[in-house]
This record gives C-alpha cells, sequence and structure tokens, in this order.
C-alpha cells in the first residue's frame, strides 16, 4: 500500500448529511459504513470527493445526473467543510475543504508533508487522478450500474464511457455533432448562392437587352460577328472620312472630331460625330436654296390667292351694278322715275280712296248706332227725323249690304296704291344699294392697287397695267418650281450620303452599347474582387478551415478514445473475466468482454460472444458492471496515484449467492488496495463481517436526524 | 469566372449533358495544364483522370464537375489517386469546377478527403497554389478559343471533338 495514497482520515462538518463535526478513522485496509438508507453514508463518500475535487463534482460534465442541482452545505450548518488525511509511505497529505473563507486561510488548501498549497492542479498532479477517472477507478456509482442496465445503446455506451474514463473524449465527439458544422456550411453555401441567384437575375436581364440590341443592330445590317471591340475603329475612322468629305464637297466646315482608339473614345467620338452629322444636314447648300425657294413659293403662292380674291371681289361688284343698270338704271333714271309717274299715281290713287272712305265712314256710324238700339226693348226715335224706326234691322241689313258696295271699290284702289308703294321702295333701296356699290368697287379698286407694289417687290419687277398679275406671279411659281425639281434631285443625294453616315453612327452606338452592357455583365462579377466579398470569401474559407480542423480534430479524439478504450480495457481485460468469473459464476456464458469497437458487454463462451443485455438478468449485469469496475481499479496500468476504491451500495440486485462471490472478489483484491464500501443490505454486511479477511473498520449509521444531521458511530 | 466563360460551358452543359460535360472540362483542363508547360497524360494509369508532369512537379488529379456545392467522391477515386501516391510519388488531387459565375477551377491536395459527398468548401482549404491561380487565369481564354467548337458538336460527340483539340495541343509541342 505504499505505491498510492490511501485514507486515513476523515472529519466531515456541515456538508450534506452531516450537520455536526464527525471524524473518520480509516487507516484499516477495509472500512464498512453500513445502515438504514439516508442514514448519511453516501454523503460520507462523496464528502471524499469534494475534498479532492471541489464542486467540480456536481457539474453536468461529471456526468452524474442525480448531481444536478446538489447543495453541498446542510441547510442547518453554517459552514460545509471536509478535512482529509491521505498516506503514501511516508508522505503525508492533508487536505482541507470549506465552502466558507475563514480569516486569514483559504477555502481551500492542502498540505505535502507540511507544505502548505492552495493550487487545485497540483492536488490532482499529487493524487494523479481527474474527476472523470476517478468515477471510472475509484469510486463506483450505481449511475453507472444503472446504465449498464439499460437497452439504450446511447445511455450503455455513455455509462461504459464513464466505466472506461473517456467521458471527456466522448463528450468532445458530441459536442462537435451538437454544433452542426455541415448544417452551418450548408447554410454559408446557400446564402453565398442566393448572390449568385440574384447576379443571374441582373446578368439575365443585360443578356436580353444585348439580344435586342444585336437585333436592331443586324436589321440595320450588322452581323453577329461585329458587336465586337475589332473594327469599331475602323468604323469611326469611316464615319469621320464621310463626314469631312461631305462638309468639303459642301463647302461648310466641321469641329475636329475626337481620336477614337479605346472604347470610350469611340462613344465620345459617336456624339460629336452626330453633332456634326446634324450641322451638315442643317447647314448643306442645297437644302438651304431647297428651303429659301420653298419660302419664296409659298409667299408667291399666298400673294397670288390674295391678289386673285381680291380681283374676284371687284369683279363681282361691278357685276352687280351692271345688272341693277340694266334692269332699272342708274340712279338719276330712278329718281326720275319715282318724281314724275310714280308718285303723282300714287296721290291719285290715295284720292280716290280717301273719297270713297269718307262715304263709308258715315256708314260705319250708322252701323254702329243700330247696333247699339237693336235691343227691342230701347226702341229710339229716327236720329233724321226724330220719327219711330219701326224695323231697326232691316235698315241695318240695308246698311251692310251698302258698305259690302263700298268695300269692293276700294280693293283695287288699295292694291293699286300698295303696288306704286312697293315699286318706290324698291327703286329708292336700289339707289341706296348702287351708291354702297359705287363705294366698294372704288374701295376696292384702291386696295388693289395698293397690293401691286407688294407683288411687284415679291416677283422683283414691275407689273405693266397691260399685265394679269396673276398670271405674272403663276408664271414665277413656275420658274421656282423647276428650280426646286432640279433641287431636289440634289438634295435627296445629299441626304442619302448623310443618312448613310447617320446609319453607321447607329450601328457603331448599337455595338457600344453591347459592349457598355457586356462591361457591365463582367463590372458585376467583378463583386469577387471587391474587399467586401474577399473578407467574406475570406470569412469563409476560414469557416471552411475551422471545419476542417475540427474534423481532424474529431477524428483525432475517436482515434484517441478508441485506442484509449482499446489500452484500458487491454490491461483489464484478465481482471474483468477472471471477475465476473467468480462474481456471476455462469455456467453457459462464464466469461465477458467488451467490444472496444462498439461498446457492447459480450457474454462469452469459448469462442461465441453475444451480447450480454440480450441473455443476462439485471443481477448478471450488475455482476459484469462491478467486474469491469474492480477490474479497471485493480489494473495495475492504471495512472492515478489513488490506493482505495468505493463501492456505495454494490449489492443491489444481487442475490445471495451472487454477494457471496462479491465477497470471495473482495478477498481477491490485491492488499494495496483499500477498500471502502457502504451498503444497506444486512445480508452484504453480515458477509463482509464475517467473510472478509482483511482488517477492518466499521462504521455503523443510526437513522438520520434533522438536529443531529448523520449519526455514525464505530462499531 | 467570366460571365462569356460561364454561359459557354453552361450551353456545353445544357447541350451535351453533366456527364459528357464532366469529360469535355477535363480534355479543356488538360489542354491548359498543357499550355502551362505540363506534360499531360490522361488516364495513363490506375485510371487517374489527368497526370500532369513538369520538371520534378508531378500531378495526379480526378476531375470533377458539377453544378451544386458538393461532388461524390468514389472509392475508386481515393484508392486510384492513393496507389499512385504510393507507387510513382509526386502531388495527388482533385480537380473540381462548379458552374457558376462565382467559381473557378479548385486544385486541391485530395489529403483526407474520403469517399461520399463532399462539400466544394473542402477542397478550398487544400488548394495547391500557385497552380490553382495559373490554371484559373488560363482557363478562360481556352474556352472562349474552343467553346464554339465543342458547342456545334452533335451530341454524344462533343467529347471527341475536345479530345481532338488536346491531342492538337499536345501535337503542337
Amino acid at each position: 500500500m505504499a505505491d498510492r495514497w490511501i485514507l486515513k482520515e476523515i472529519t466531515i462538518r456541515g456538508f450534506r448529511g452531516f450537520l455536526k463535526p464527525k471524524t473518520f478513522s480509516t487507516s484499516e485496509p477495509f472500512i464498512l459504513f453500513d445502515g438504514p438508507q439516508c442514514s448519511g453514508k453516501s454523503s460520507t463518500l462523496v464528502a471524499i470527493e469534494w475534498g479532492l475535487f471541489g464542486d467540480e463534482i456536481t457539474r453536468k460534465a461529471i456526468g452524474i445526473d442525480e448531481r444536478r442541482g446538489w447543495k453541498i452545505r446542510n441547510t442547518n450548518a453554517d459552514e460545509a467543510r471536509v478535512e482529509m488525511v491521505l498516506q503514501k509511505g511516508q508522505d503525508i497529505l492533508k487536505i482541507v475543504r470549506s465552502d466558507k473563507k475563514r480569516k486569514g486561510t483559504s477555502k481551500f488548501y492542502f498540505e505535502l508533508n507540511g507544505d502548505q498549497d492552495t493550487d487545485e492542479g497540483k492536488l490532482r498532479a499529487a493524487v494523479g487522478i481527474q474527476p472523470k477517472d476517478y468515477f471510472s477507478s475509484v469510486h463506483l456509482h450505481q449511475e453507472i450500474i444503472r446504465g449498464l442496465l439499460t437497452e439504450e445503446p446511447r445511455i450503455r455506451r455513455d455509462s461504459l464511457d464513464r466505466l472506461l474514463g473517456l467521458s471527456e473524449l466522448r463528450n468532445i465527439i458530441d459536442g462537435i455533432k451538437l454544433a452542426k458544422i455541415s448544417e452551418i456550411l450548408k447554410d454559408v453555401d446557400n446564402k453565398f448562392g442566393l448572390i449568385e441567384t440574384k447576379l443571374n437575375a441582373v446578368i439575365t436581364s443585360k443578356r436580353n437587352d444585348i439580344q435586342k440590341v444585336k437585333e436592331t443592330g443586324i436589321q440595320k445590317g450588322l452581323t453577329p460577328n461585329d458587336f465586337s471591340e475589332t473594327g469599331t475603329g475602323q468604323m469611326c475612322e469611316t464615319v469621320k472620312i464621310a463626314l469631312v468629305n461631305f462638309a468639303n464637297q459642301a463647302g461648310l466646315t466641321i469641329s475636329d472630331l475626337p481620336l477614337a482608339l479605346t472604347v470610350d473614345e469611340q462613344q465620345i467620338f459617336a456624339s460629336s460625330a452626330k453633332q456634326s452629322l446634324r450641322k451638315l444636314r442643317d447647314e448643306q447648300p442645297d437644302l438651304k436654296r431647297q428651303k429659301e425657294l420653298l419660302e419664296k413659293q409659298s409667299q408667291l403662292q399666298r400673294l397670288q390667292q390674295t391678289c386673285k380674291e381680291l380681283l374676284d371681289e371687284l369683279q363681282n361688284l361691278q357685276q352687280e351694278r351692271k345688272r341693277i343698270h340694266e334692269t332699272d338704271g342708274d340712279q338719276e333714271k330712278m329718281r326720275s322715275r319715282i318724281l314724275n309717274e310714280l308718285k303723282p299715281e300714287l296721290e291719285d290713287a290715295k284720292n280716290r280712296r280717301n273719297e270713297i272712305n269718307k262715304r263709308a265712314g258715315t256708314i260705319e256710324e250708322a252701323i254702329k248706332y243700330f247696333e247699339a238700339i237693336k235691343t227691342p226693348n230701347e226702341r229710339q226715335p229716327c236720329p233724321v227725323c226724330e220719327k219711330p224706326i219701326d224695323d231697326v234691322m232691316h235698315l241695318e241689313l240695308h246698311l251692310n249690304e251698302l258698305r259690302a258696295s263700298l268695300d269692293e271699290d276700294l280693293v283695287p284702289i288699295r292694291k293699286e296704291i300698295e303696288k306704286y308703294e312697293v315699286e318706290i321702295k324698291r327703286l329708292e333701296d336700289l339707289i341706296k344699294s348702287l351708291n354702297d356699290l359705287d363705294k366698294k368697287i372704288t374701295a376696292q379698286s384702291k386696295v388693289l392697287i395698293e397690293h401691286k407694289p407688294i407683288t411687284e417687290t415679291a416677283i422683283g419687277r414691275e407689273i405693266k397695267d397691260t399685265e394679269d398679275s396673276i398670271v405674272v406671279i403663276g408664271g414665277e411659281i413656275n420658274k421656282i418650281q423647276e428650280v426646286l425639281k432640279k433641287l431636289e434631285t440634289a438634295v435627296k443625294e445629299s441626304n442619302q450620303k448623310l443618312n448613310a453616315i447617320e446609319d453607321d453612327i447607329f450601328k457603331l452606338e448599337q455595338i457600344f452599347k453591347v459592349l457598355v452592357l457586356e462591361a457591365e455583365i463582367d463590372d458585376l462579377l467583378k463583386i469577387r474582387e471587391a474587399d467586401e466579398y474577399k473578407e467574406v470569401e475570406n470569412s469563409k474559407s476560414e469557416l471552411e478551415k475551422f471545419a476542417d480542423d475540427i474534423g481532424l480534430i474529431n477524428q483525432a479524439v475517436e482515434t484517441a478514445l478508441q485506442a484509449s478504450a482499446k489500452a484500458k480495457l487491454e490491461a483489464a481485460k484478465e481482471n474483468i473475466t477472471k471477475m465476473f468469473r467468480t462474481l456471476a459464476n455462469r455456467s453457459d456464458f462464464p466469461d465477458l468482454e467488451i467490444d472496444p469497437d462498439s461498446f457492447e458487454i459480450l457474454a462469452v463462451k469459448a469462442s461465441e460472444k453475444v451480447p450480454a443485455l440480450s441473455i443476462f438478468n439485471t443481477g448478471d449485469l450488475n455482476c459484469a458492471g462491478l467486474s469491469v469496475f474492480l477490474g479497471l481499479g485493480a489494473a495495475q496500468e492504471l495512472s492515478h496515484n489513488i490506493g482505495f476504491i468505493i463501492l456505495d451500495d454494490p449489492s443491489q440486485n444481487l442475490d445471495d449467492t451472487h454477494k457471496e462471490n462479491l465477497v470471495s472478489l473482495l478477498n481477491s483484491i490485491p492488499d494495496d488496495k483499500q477498500i471502502l464500501v457502504s451498503t444497506s443490505e444486512s445480508g452484504l454486511r453480515d458477509l463482509i463481517l464475517t467473510k472478509v479477511i482483511k482488517k477492518k473498520t466499521r462504521y455503523k449509521f443510526d437513522l438520520w436526524s434533522d438536529k443531529e444531521g448523520a449519526q455514525p458511530k464505530e462499531v | 469566372m467570366e460571365a462569356i466563360v460561364f454561359e459557354t460551358l453552361r450551353r456545353i452543359r445544357d447541350k451535351h449533358g453533366p456527364s459528357e460535360f464532366g469529360k469535355i472540362a477535363q480534355k479543356l483542363l488538360a489542354i491548359a495544364f498543357s499550355r502551362l508547360c505540363f506534360e499531360v497524360k490522361e488516364r495513363s494509369i490506375q485510371d487517374v483522370d489527368i497526370e500532369a508532369v513538369k520538371d520534378d512537379l508531378k500531378y495526379w488529379l480526378e476531375v470533377k464537375t458539377t453544378d451544386k456545392d458538393e461532388v461524390v467522391i468514389e472509392e475508386k477515386d481515393v484508392n486510384g489517386l492513393r496507389q499512385c501516391e504510393l507507387l510513382h510519388g509526386g502531388v495527388t488531387g482533385y480537380a473540381v469546377l462548379k458552374i457558376s459565375l462565382l467559381s473557378d477551377w479548385i486544385i486541391a491536395l485530395s489529403g483526407n478527403i474520403k469517399p461520399g459527398t463532399v462539400r466544394i468548401g473542402r477542397f478550398s482549404t487544400r488548394k495547391i497554389l500557385p497552380l490553382q491561380d495559373d490554371v484559373n487565369k488560363l482557363f478562360p481564354s481556352i474556352v472562349k478559343e474552343f467553346g464554339n467548337q465543342v458547342l456545334s458538336a452533335t451530341k454524344g460527340k462533343a467529347q471527341f471533338v475536345a479530345d481532338r483539340l488536346l491531342k492538337e495541343q499536345i501535337n503542337k509541342k
């Protein structure tokens, strides 16, 4: 027992089940803690862990689920404190750990042969073990045994990992899986894919534009091969020569056209060439002359029209006057006729009418009188003779007859009067009309006379009185039209030349549009040269590298895990088999093996190996767990310096025979291993007390009390 | 890659199909190696796609093309390259081309690439420089030069056209 640390003494206060200080002397090679459930036995064993590793034993990484949320300090205590003394040969290691800082001391310290230190790492170096390995080879916890009994491969594998001290490596592998790195990388790929999708959309749109421009260009005579930088320079030169030649021939000047070596210069050239072309088109002499003549022609046509309208108007007036003269004579003749002929006739007719009218008036009065007295009761005497009138009605009848006779005489006289009056009125109107016509003819003649010099100016010569202005103007118009006809051919030829140049410039522009769009597409792809893109791409590369490294780490950890598992299992193989034979004592499958690749516990019979879970009962599986643990714990190849093993309630699910076998097994553990066992089973207790041959110290735990806490007594 | 190169490759792939396109791309890549003064052999030994040798440099390359973010590496690819490395020395790798506007050839070491579906990104961490850059500088001009000839070939015949172009390139030297 000289090579490794054994536990000499432990004092526990305020730790979990303990309230008051209790010192356990543990110098003997076998320490038994027995007593009912929940009496403080496990608290005693866990206090050793806490003393060695502190609060780390409660963390998730330790792999014992039931310790999550553990409280270290007893609820009635003001401090949790563990003091341990370990011995290895002549070396004495004292460890003090508290959850409360005392004045002048730290919460944790250890003394190795009297030298005090507070470095946890140094303590772990001294005991040569990490918490994970402690659980695999020093302290057999029931959770590990329970894990072996499950059919869930992951839990079984985890339990074996813990038993083999491989949990940390397995956690790394699981952590890498949980990180879902490949999914993140795929997501990154998708995001890059989105950039490309957007780029594609823009480029497709630009390609469609290019296609349209090319179609337009091809309609104008370009070929698909023309849409390149090659040849655009030559085309610019052709345009330049054509413009200069045209200008020279027309006696015009154009501003110097810029150089057209690069595409950018050629675009500027095309713009300048367009301006020059516009200038030539506007200023070409034939066109200018054509415009002037067209304006002149238009002016003369307007003059001719005006002249014609004025003349027509005058002729109309003269015709009207002539027509009146022919029918009724001139004004003098008409006035004479009115005065000498019509008015006397009218006067005579009126006199005759008046004569008749006088008689008719008397009769009218008489009729009115008789109409007034025709009521029988109002008979009146005759207004002439004053004699009574017997038959008024009869008189009235006569009077009416007389009046009718007078009306007959009046009708022709009235018609006669009307005729003379109408004729006089007509003649007077005609006189008035003739007066107006005379005035208008005079005015129109004046306008015509005034218009003559305008026309003469327009045609550039005097128009003789003997000449017809309209014909003269028409002659001038004909002359202009003849010149225009000749000019039209010249202008057409000039325009054809200019149109050809314009077509070439248009073609150039189409090619430039294509080149510009293609350049824009290439520019879009220059996104890859942008600093931001490069930054993102570098980040992606870093991520890829990181993922690759993680993959390598994963691979390395898996290799290490396999190698470590194989090494540990190989080192403990013989012990495990031996202990399982002793403990389970099965005749059908006497041996036990663990497949280091699949972590399957195998029941072995000669060369036959079957999964233990398929044939073992829970007792056998518990035996398997104990065998693996004790086998690993007893293996000399293990590197730690702890010289004790702890079995917490190891007889769960074991029948009496198994318990006896367990005691035999405990006896087979080498003497240099100190054994600490806790049990609540009296059967195992008695077997240990009577059959374990190692010297023992027994601590009996009474029922736990709220006021006292755990109450162990050395028996 | 340049838009025009992408467009040409895409059209070749659309016309001749992914399988034949892979072989065409391999020939065009081999032309690039030849123009980079490598002595090029195709499927010389171990059925590896390209063997390229220049002075002390010797590359064994498996060529993979795709329009996705991953390629399938087969057992025979890995074994072929491993055999080449063991028996003849030199550098073994993969030449991977994604037909995409934002991609170029990735010439990558084969080490630690296992059979299965492999993301293209994994190759990019193993790129062989400056070889990869040299190839990518040259490859666009080769596509522009030969793309139309390959495109005009009838379906199923394009790889023979590409093969003829490669032979002509090798004979030129």
